[in-house]
């Protein structure tokens, strides 16, 4: 196959655009889909100061990368989650790519902090480990971004994961969650920090490529708690009907976001926030769920 | 030629060369939209022959979260 740019030999084929690309070709391809995505979904602009959450697996690292080689104003934020070797090897990749490339970089960490220990909340509350994480990720996202005077939060959620959360909530019909799955959510409260996600039109596939084609070090294996994980399931699934028909990912994301999406706003749920008494973070509830988790830890 | 897969742990076959990409990944039933083809070390496109002397890596490009 030949680039379909420079018409040199291809070395990555992309069949839902009918194209193949050398390296640098696909970079150009990759840089502009991600420029792109920020301008079309006003995700930021260059100048305003922009919170990455990565994690050392391939799309965050390629994010960072990204972003920063475009010369957005960006400060990664590691959390580590106390997941054994896991967490500490995934630390150690960020910290090296911050250091090599001098860039700003904010650790926290669970344990040390807050005296969170996701495996005992977990038994405790009979609460999946994931969805102990998510509680806290969520929390530290919105708490660090508003502390530290950033406007947008950026993940490098992408365009398998979104179709998989669409497929997972379209198969329960869980119109809530339909009404607000976007690649921005905007803020909807002074202390709530925008959340974007520039990679939602790029692949899995693309982001390893990428990372490989830049020689970026990432943590290949799977989160000990993520295996077996629904989402995967639903990904190979996608994947399947991809390969018999190039571009269904794509569609059944983008045509939801321009065309379903809307009809499910009516059914959104009208939040009635407030102020957690405890640390001031924005919630529903008297008690933020973060807040309850720390207290729960104390008795552990 | 050997092919080397690394997920969900590191396995290798050794298996006779002389066919495209598209067609190992169909003999040995993994799919080229979940995974990135290396031969040699480097990224290739489905219709590239992979011979008895190359070495094959599959690596998974799908994760959880």
């Amino acid at each position: 196959m030949r680039c379909r740019r420079c018409k040199e030999k291809a070395v990555i084929y992309l069949e839902r655009h009918n194209a193949a690309f050398c390296e640098n070709c696909f970079m150009h391809y990759y840089y502009n889909q991600v420029d792109k995505n920020i301008k079309k979904e006003r995700m930021f602009k260059k100048g305003e100061k922009i919170l990455i959450v990565v994690s050392g697996g391939k799309d965050s690292m390629a994010l960072w990368d990204v972003l920063y080689k475009n010369g957005y104003d960006v400060t990664a934020m590691y959390i580590n989650l106390g997941i054994g070797e896991y967490s500490d090897r995934s630390q150690e990749i960020v910290e090296d790519f911050a250091n090599e490339k001098k860039l700003p970089l904010i650790i926290k960490n669970i344990k040390k902090e807050y005296g969170l220990e996701i495996h005992k909340l977990s038994k405790k509350l009979k609460r999946s480990p994931c969805s102990i994480c998510g509680t806290i990720k969520r929390y530290l996202f919105n708490k660090v971004a508003l502390d530290g005077g950033f406007t947008a939060v950026a993940t490098g959620h992408n365009l398998d994961d979104e179709a998989a959360t669409l497929l997972g909530n379209t198969l329960s019909w869980q119109e809530g969650y339909l009404a607000r799955q976007a690649p921005v959510l905007p803020s909807t409260h002074p202390k709530l920090v925008k959340k974007v996600k520039p990679l939602f039109t790029l692949t899995e596939r693309e982001n390893l490529s990428y990372i490989l084609f830049n020689e970026i070090k990432f943590i290949h294996e799977e989160c000990p708690h993520a295996v077996g994980a629904s989402s995967i399931l639903y990904k190979e699934v996608l994947n399947r009907l991809e390969e018999e028909s190039p571009g269904t990912k794509q569609r059944f994301l983008i045509n939801f976001l321009e065309k379903g999406r809307k009809h499910f706003q009516d059914v959104k749920e009208k939040l009635d926030l407030k102020e957690c008494k405890i640390c001031g973070q924005v919630t529903t509830t008297e008690i933020c769920s973060f807040c309850r988790l720390v207290e729960i830890s104390k008795e552990l | 030629m050997k092919v080397i897969f690394y997920m969900p742990f590191k396995k290798e076959l050794e298996i006779s060369g002389g066919k495209t990409v598209k067609k190992l990944a169909e003999e040995l039933k993994f799919s080229l939209e979940s995974n990135v083809v290396l031969k040699n070390g480097k990224m290739v496109t489905p219709d590239e022959m992979v011979n008895d002397e190359d070495t094959v890596e599959i690596l998974s490009a799908i994760s959880g979260g």
